[in-house]
């Protein structure tokens, strides 16, 4: 003890206890008196807060466990030039940007540059990789890990596939599958360079004229689809399965091309010997196996989705099926909904979900929701919703946003923690009984939730459930959260929105003005049941595209 | 360097991002002091981004940006601590005032010492360092790390406290030992 000052173990103490959030009423008078009357104390107390945020920092991007106290200088050093990402000319959007380390083609860590402050990836970008099925990237790839996932655009360069099938969707309107093993090489909109493999592309009319090269022969597409495959010494075969192709061996002239019509085929050699042949369309399966999958794990959710619709706990569930770009109501499907419990949808514009033929609502603006109303009071509460985001997150999305002028009602949202990583929260809003408005948060965890890559497909649960006294938090079928409820109370919802929040004049000019959501979503239920992690896992399960 | 010469505001958005990478963790820092919670720390870290490049034609080059900054945050941050329903440290104005006051002295004459912190961090005893892990990578809670490391809580705080006197006590016998000597 130096004078009246609090020793420091006491100081160290009361510190440990503040940051946990669990000082008690004797514990609290004693921190206020440190900091009225002890400047030796009050010194300790906020040099320990500021260890306390540089420890988040530090420990918290390691990536290693205890034990293995070591961390790489070179990664080190990355994550301290950690930057700051000014986006767009609209410009207020500003985000912190921390690099991460994703696993490379093969499979280690690489460490991925800071990302210019400056540049737009999207910018460069020629096309999109709309599908990416069991891929096994080969070490010929150049184009950046980050953009190797289902729905990442891509710029000029090389994929190189040792198996499984990927689908490139020029930006030009051509679509090109790639049916492992294949090296091919994305030059533009309207061009690409197969070194070798199976590829089979559809080119519709718009992209007419969209040409692909090769070692021993170049061919210009006039409208059609056709297969094409190259072998490592670079002969090849084309193979039209309907429309017109133009094809150059080495050797010709310009203009001296071979055309190429529905049912014909053509070997070409490296000499520019050319042979025709007839069309070989079974060749060229990646197409085929794309949605012969899409369509079976289709009908695996049109059967699961009966019982949830079935289900006499379901409030709510909206399928997004049988809409058409005229409906104004999305209708709820439950067996046992209760009354006027449609949607009513504000400008979202209805395109495809998870599967060819699923219906879906795209979010695309600030005026973009469903709005609903669920009237009553329950004890617990499963809400579940598919959704695709649509462009990196960088702010707070609404998944589900109520009118606040209620007795009752809740928030379920994304707060973005960096740009591509948001945490699911959970809000539940009730009047005391001095009619005070009381609003308890559930947070997932920050990151727990991964990086939430544009293009994919995942499904969010909450899960509040009364008798258990937890909140649960599930991404794709997994538990990433859970929250104690210091204090049960009745959940209502009344009217909300989905994707969306009614947004309120004190909001106006704020960063809170703008929460809406920007991507897809293709189901949406709600449920007076707390569903188990069995049942949401089956949920996923029965669901993922 | 991105090609900035058709784009007026590139210099100075580069001028702006490195100061705040540079700056983040002191700002961060000086927010956590006062609100004593990362959600909420995170949240205003970021409102108070924005208004730092919203204002950034204010900030006058050459002088402390985390100073500037500091201003800002203070500002976000008691607006922020009066809306939460609840709060860790729930304190009058007068008290506030003092806090704010001593963390932006602790804040200003801090520098980057997550060097230091690593190095520190390095010097600790396993055990230590576990629940350190415990604490800052998995954001466990003392319960939590006491029911999960089979101690009882007692116990995790002792540790804590003990971890984070040794780590207080080691940077700052770096610190002096950097001051004394001479710049080369």
């Amino acid at each position: 003890m130096k004078g009246l000052e609090t020793d420091n173990r006491r100081v160290d103490h009361l510190a440990e206890r503040l940051k946990d959030d669990a000082l008690s009423d004797s514990e609290l008078g004693e921190v206020k008196d440190i900091i009225r009357n002890q400047p030796v104390a009050r010194r300790r107390l906020v040099q320990l807060l500021y260890l306390a945020a540089d420890l988040r920092d530090v420990v918290g991007s390691m990536q290693g466990r205890a034990d293995t106290n070591v961390v790489p200088s070179g990664i080190r050093r990355i994550a301290w030039s950690a930057g700051v990402l000014l986006a767009t000319a609209a410009a207020i959007a500003l985000m912190i940007w921390k690099p991460w380390f994703p696993e490379s083609p093969n499979g280690s860590m690489v460490e991925t540059p800071v990302a210019s402050p400056f540049h737009d990836p999207a910018s460069d970008a020629i096309a999109v990789l709309s599908r990416v099925r069991e891929v096994k990237w080969g070490l010929g790839t150049s184009l950046h890990v980050n953009q190797l996932k289902q729905g990442g655009l891509v710029s000029a360069g090389v994929l190189e596939i040792e198996s499984g099938l990927v689908q490139i969707d020029f930006y030009s309107g051509a679509t090109v599958i790639l049916n492992g093993p294949a090296k091919f090489r994305l030059e533009s909109p309207d061009l690409g360079r197969l070194e070798y493999g199976n590829l089979w592309a559809h080119v519709p009319t718009p992209a007419r004229g969209f040409k692909i090269e090769s070692s021993a022969f170049n061919l210009i597409d006039l409208g059609t689809e056709f297969g094409m495959q190259v072998d490592r010494s670079g002969e090849g075969q084309v193979h039209v399965i309907e429309g017109e192709v133009e094809v150059y061996p080495n050797s010709t002239e310009p203009g001296e091309g071979h055309l190429l019509t529905t049912g014909q085929g053509m070997e070409l050699g490296m000499d520019g010997r050319t042979l025709e042949v007839e069309s070989r369309p079974g060749m060229f399966t990646g197409s085929a196996q794309l949605h012969s999958e899409a369509h079976e794990n289709f009908k695996l959710w049109q059967t699961h989705q009966k019982r949830l619709r079935n289900d006499t706990d379901t409030l709510v569930y909206y399928d997004f099926q049988n809409l058409s770009n005229w409906d104004s109501t999305l209708p709820n499907v439950a067996t046992y909904s209760p009354r006027d419990t449609d949607g009513a949808i504000v400008g979202c514009k209805l395109v495809e979900g998870r599967w060819p033929g699923k219906g879906a609502l795209a979010f695309e603006n600030s005026s973009n929701r469903v709005r609903l109303d669920v009237p009553g009071v329950f004890d617990d509460l499963t809400i579940s919703c598919w959704l695709r985001l649509d462009d990196e997150i960088t702010r707070q999305m609404a998944l589900f946003h109520p009118e606040t002028q209620q007795d009752r009602f809740i928030h379920w949202s994304l707060i973005c923690t960096e740009p591509g990583v948001a945490h699911a929260h959970f809000a539940q809003s009730f009047h005391d009984s001095y009619g005070k408005e009381v609003r308890r948060h559930f947070h997932a965890n920050r990151n727990l939730m991964g990086r939430l890559a544009p293009g994919d497909w995942i499904n969010l649960v909450l899960v509040y459930d009364s008798k258990a006294g937890k909140v649960s938090h599930y991404k794709n079928g997994k538990l990433i959260a859970v929250n104690e409820i210091e204090e049960v109370q009745k959940i209502g919802i009344g009217i909300a929105d989905i994707g969306n929040w009614p947004c309120h004049e004190w909001a106006k000019g704020t960063e809170w003005e703008v929460r809406n959501l920007v991507g897809t979503i293709d189901e949406f239920m709600i449920s007076k049941r707390p569903y188990s992690a069995e049942e949401v896992h089956r949920m996923w399960e029965k669901g993922r595209p | 360097m991105p090609n900035s010469s058709n784009n007026p505001d590139s210099d100075r958005g580069q001028l702006f991002s490195k100061l705040l990478i540079a700056n983040r963790h002191r700002i961060y820092g000086f927010i956590y002091s006062l609100v004593q919670n990362h959600q909420g720390a995170e949240d205003l870290m970021q409102e108070v981004s924005m208004v730092l490049w919203r204002r950034f034609d204010q900030f006058e080059e050459g002088t402390d940006f985390a100073v500037w900054a500091f201003a800002v945050a203070r500002y976000c941050t008691l607006n922020w601590r009066r809306k939460q329903a609840r709060l860790p440290l729930a304190l009058d104005d007068e008290d506030l005032m003092r806090l704010v006051d001593e963390s932006m002295v602790v804040g200003c004459e801090s520098s980057d010492l997550r060097d230091d912190l690593h190095h520190c961090l390095g010097k600790l005893p396993d055990k230590l360092r576990k629940i350190l892990w415990a604490r800052y990578q998995k954001e466990e809670g003392a319960n939590d790390i006491a029911a999960n490391q089979g101690l009882s809580v007692r116990s995790v705080y002792l540790f804590l406290e003990k971890a984070h006197s040794l780590l207080l006590g080691c940077m700052q016998r770096r610190m002096n030992r950097n001051e004394d000597l001479p710049t080369s």
